[in-house]
């Protein structure tokens, strides 16, 4: 599964804001993240947490503008949101096939400070982080469990 | 003879950049209005004649595919062209919504040349 993520979020990052990003340890952080629903043969959650400064960043170069204009920090959750959007409807079949039938919800977007970012990850059945110039980002997959 | 586009998407972010995208693709465009879900869709396309619609799946409120029936079902919309633009990748649903009247299917990200060549074979069978 992870390997899909790495796959898809290296190529979606790359294509859309011209980030290039590696694989690397996770030390948690506060920061922003959009996690979506999914529902196919599974039912889970897919979220994407960064820095904000990396949010600015990818929002200022989705939108085509300065990192320092206000239009993209008043943009900058709504950039992790569609980086989230476009990576999980590709996920979705990568995983479970391209045949399957499947449904996202709509991303969902909070804050989260350091110490709530690692109750997050500790509590995920699986997550990779990557360096982005310097700043983190983490990809969170949770699997609901039937009892 | 320029045309007059509806973006319907619940990111304000897609939504600019799919303005971008459309003022860059060399379309002939008169004017861009936009709607954050179905619901607003539909109150702009009873007051606004549109050429061509672009709009995602997952929206709050009204998502796209009720948006699709909602215009089937009025005649005064049924024969405005929708292109749907969404990150889902479901075959059984992409056939579901061609059957439905859709007229193209674009998976996100977006580039201006696949909404140029999109919308200049929609437009030109107007």
């Amino acid at each position: 599964m992870i390997e899909h993520v790495v796959s898809r979020l290296s190529a979606c990052i790359e294509d859309t804001a011209f980030i290039f990003i590696t694989e690397t340890e996770f030390e948690s952080f506060d920061a922003v993240c959009a996690t979506i629903s999914y529902e196919t043969a599974v039912k889970g959650s897919f979220s994407l947490c960064c820095s904000k400064q990396l949010g600015i960043i990818l929002a200022a170069n989705l939108l085509g503008i300065e990192e320092q204009s206000n239009e993209a920090e008043a943009n900058y959750q709504f950039a992790v949101a569609e980086i989230l959007n476009i990576v999980g409807g590709m996920l979705v079949p990568d995983i479970w096939g391209e045949t399957i039938s499947y449904s996202l919800g709509v991303p969902v977007l909070t804050e989260q400070n350091s110490a709530q970012l690692l109750e997050i990850v500790k509590n995920s059945d699986e997550y990779v982080c990557f360096d982005a110039d310097g700043e983190p980002i983490l990809f969170i997959i949770h699997e609901d469990k039937h009892d | 003879m320029s045309h007059t586009i509806l973006i319907v998407d619940d990111s304000p972010i897609i939504r600019t950049v799919m303005k971008k995208s459309i003022l860059m693709s060399g379309l002939d465009i008169g004017s861009i209005h936009f709607a954050g879900n179905g619901e607003e869709a539909l109150k702009v396309l009873n007051e606004q004649w549109i050429d061509i619609v672009f709009a995602d799946i997952n929206m709050p409120i009204m998502s796209g595919l009720e948006l699709v029936d909602k215009m089937g079902l009025d005649p005064m919309l049924s024969s405005v062209p929708v292109v749907i633009v969404s990150s889902m990748n479901d075959q059984l649903q992409i056939e579901s919504l061609k059957k439905a009247g859709v007229k193209a299917y674009i998976h996100k990200p977006v580039t201006p040349e696949v909404l140029r060549d999109v919308a200049m074979q929609i437009l030109g069978e107007l």
